[in-house]
């Protein structure tokens, strides 16, 4: 009995020694491109950018110090730094720097569940479509052929103005027109990956479809999606406020950054605060999104490393 | 040769079939399975005991699936709806707009292409140099500025500031001054007015026409500019590493006809591509722009008809620009097809 306890926990802890082993390379990869990372000022930069607006969108509530929606009829249009108001207020003395530090959770929520849908969804579509192939791939890449017959924001525009105006049917419109791109991605990795012996020993040994897929494909391919992802956050960002620009989005008064210059464009002249201060917070957003996404293509792909 | 020519040309042609197909049918699916479709062939002077007839004429009491084919008999006759927005029929509202849109667009790719190009070798040939670094700035500024930001605060700049400070500034919105409408008309013919007033020698609205066209389509322009500067760069940076150029250099050629003669044609195939992508992207942006420029477009159109819910106009214009987007990819695959022979014999 003993023994067998002792036979067991050897057996444990020779699987803990091999899971050890079996991470090596995995954390010496991981050790180098951090390494990579030091040396890519521009990506750090986009890191930092990124984790200051998380923490925004995060601690907005007791970042912002007046309410962002708050209506104060007294004090319309003040310029910057003044009464307390460090962005200034706008046509309805809405306090600009609060409304900037509550749009960050709106945008940026909508940016990352947009992509975090897509990516997902995309994956699983082209994963199978490249593993299983025939009749089931080619239907799928015609109807993605479809979908890249339009542009993404023209294609939204159409879904939202059947659908209503709403900041949810924006994201909605947008997780309906921005899968197909994911699904190339990686339908094109899935191809070259299901030819590799691996995948074929994991066959013969008689693992499912589905195991193929999930175990083997999907991460052997993921890399590439996973850096077009990051930029699409700027790209979803864009397309996003942009439609709330034109007037598909919230109910007035949301604190939403196209929304924002939209409603403050008609005195802008006059004002250019209301609408400086939105546009940059996308700027630096969209702009930190495309660094890391930049860099990280270079710290994955082996091919550019030197 | 020049069948394998005809033969590839035909089948890329027959391939865009369906696509073409597919995009009637989003657009089907869009405006009839979830919207109204009886709403986009009613006027304003439709009297309601006329509906029922507008129903029946257009197979909208039928199945829906026989409805699709009345909507593509009525796509393919030229039957697109009702504007309410602009008051015209969809076909006539597009005939009207589409000039000032292609001229924007034009104007548009003619500054991203004269100046991403030259700035692509550039940055390619002084790799990490200064150029280099002011070129990386430029390109990812381009994909990082929302372009309805960008026009505005150009036009704080260029129109509000520059008036203010008595400097000579650029009009703020339309595509002529009034004044010059008026005093110096001219006759439409093509709809485009720098050709226009060019051939009828009317250089008071030429002139006029120009210095509105430069902030729009700057604007318009920024973000594909940087997509071909950056795509630009790196196939010259892929194409310089190849053994011909190599080969060029060491037979002692100059490093200008290395670079124009030899590297130059190689380089350009992968940004033919982004070319005609970054068509899409100028459409996209032309909704925006127009929008601030106040340019009677079809931009400005599709925005005026999102909010008076004018569902025809908004299906005209997605399928219109999905058109114009296949008839793109298409000549884009068939250039491709041209520059780069092995594309050919896949």
């Amino acid at each position: 009995m003993t023994e067998q306890i002792q036979a067991n926990e050897e057996q444990e802890f020779s699987r803990f020694e091999l899971w050890k082993e079996d991470l090596k390379p995995h954390i010496k990869e991981f050790k180098y491109s951090l390494h990579l990372l030091k040396q890519n000022p521009l990506v750090i930069t986009g890191i930092v950018i990124t984790l200051f607006y998380v923490f925004i969108a995060i601690f907005a509530p007791w970042i912002a110090p007046y309410d962002p929606e708050l209506i104060d009829l007294s004090n319309r249009n003040l310029p910057p730094l003044t009464n307390g108001h460090l962005f200034g207020t706008d046509n309805y003395g809405m306090d600009i720097f609060s409304r900037v530090i509550w749009g960050t959770r709106v945008d940026f929520g909508m940016a990352l569940i947009v992509v975090l849908v897509t990516a997902t969804f995309g994956t699983i579509l082209g994963a199978s479509s490249g593993y299983l192939g025939g009749k089931y791939d080619e239907l799928i890449m015609r109807i993605t052929d479809i979908f890249f017959a339009f542009p993404g924001l023209i294609l939204a525009m159409a879904i939202v103005t059947v659908i209503g105006r709403s900041l949810q049917n924006i994201m909605f419109a947008l997780m309906f027109v921005w899968w197909p791109g994911y699904t190339r991605l990686i339908r094109a990795q899935a191809l070259a990956e299901r030819e590799k012996l691996y995948v074929e020993a994991a066959r013969s040994v008689g693992a499912s479809d589905l195991r193929i897929i999930f175990k083997h494909i999907i991460p052997n391919s993921i890399q590439p999606l996973i850096v077009a992802a990051t930029m699409d956050l700027g790209g979803v960002l864009l397309t996003a406020a942009g439609l709330s620009f034109i007037g598909f989005g919230a109910e007035a008064g949301a604190p939403e950054w196209g929304w924002m210059i939209a409603a403050g464009q008609q005195y802008f002249l006059q004002y250019p605060w209301e609408v400086l201060f939105p546009g940059l917070a996308i700027f630096f957003a969209v702009l930190a999104f495309n660094l890391m996404g930049d860099g990280m293509r270079d710290i994955m792909d082996p091919r550019l490393r030197r | 040769m020049i069948v394998k020519v005809r033969d590839y040309i035909i089948r890329r042609i027959i391939l865009s079939i369906p696509v073409i197909l597919g995009a009637l049918f989003i657009t089907f699916f869009l405006s009839h399975v979830i919207g109204n479709p009886a709403a986009a062939y009613v006027t304003e002077r439709t009297p309601p005991e006329a509906i029922p007839a507008i129903i029946h004429q257009h197979g909208l009491d039928r199945p829906i699936w026989e409805q699709f084919f009345f909507y593509l008999r009525d796509v393919i006759t030229g039957d697109w709806g009702y504007s309410m927005a602009v008051h015209m029929d969809v076909t006539a509202a597009i005939a009207t707009f589409f000039p000032a849109t292609f001229e924007l667009a034009m104007a548009a790719m003619v500054f991203s292409v004269g100046l991403g190009i030259p700035l692509g070798i550039v940055s390619a040939t002084h790799k990490d140099q200064w150029i280099d670094q002011l070129t990386r700035i430029i390109a990812l500024s381009g994909v990082s500025l929302p372009v309805f930001w960008l026009a505005l605060m150009l036009k704080y700049i260029f129109y509000y500031k520059f008036w203010q400070w008595g400097l000579p500034y650029l009009p703020n919105v339309g595509r002529v001054d009034h004044l010059v409408e008026i005093l110096y008309p001219i006759k439409r013919i093509t709809g485009l007015y720098l050709f226009d007033s060019l051939i009828q020698g009317n250089f008071v609205f030429f002139w006029s026409a120009l210095i509105h066209l430069i902030m729009p389509a700057f604007c318009l322009g920024y973000i594909s500019m940087a997509l071909i500067t950056r795509m630009m760069r790196s196939s010259m940076l892929e194409v310089l590493k190849e053994d011909y150029i190599l080969l060029a250099r060491a037979k002692g050629l100059s490093e200008r006809v290395v670079i124009y003669r030899h590297a130059l044609r190689n380089a350009l195939i992968p940004t033919v591509t982004v070319i005609g992508l970054a068509f899409g992207g100028l459409m996209t942006g032309a909704v925006l722009t127009e929008t601030i420029f106040a340019w009677h477009g079809l931009g400005q159109w599709s925005t005026a008809a999102i909010l008076t819910t004018d569902f025809a106009a908004i299906n005209g214009f997605t399928l219109l620009v999905a058109f114009i987007f296949v008839i793109m990819n298409l000549l884009v695959d068939l250039l491709y097809g041209i520059l780069d022979p092995r594309i050919r014999y896949s």
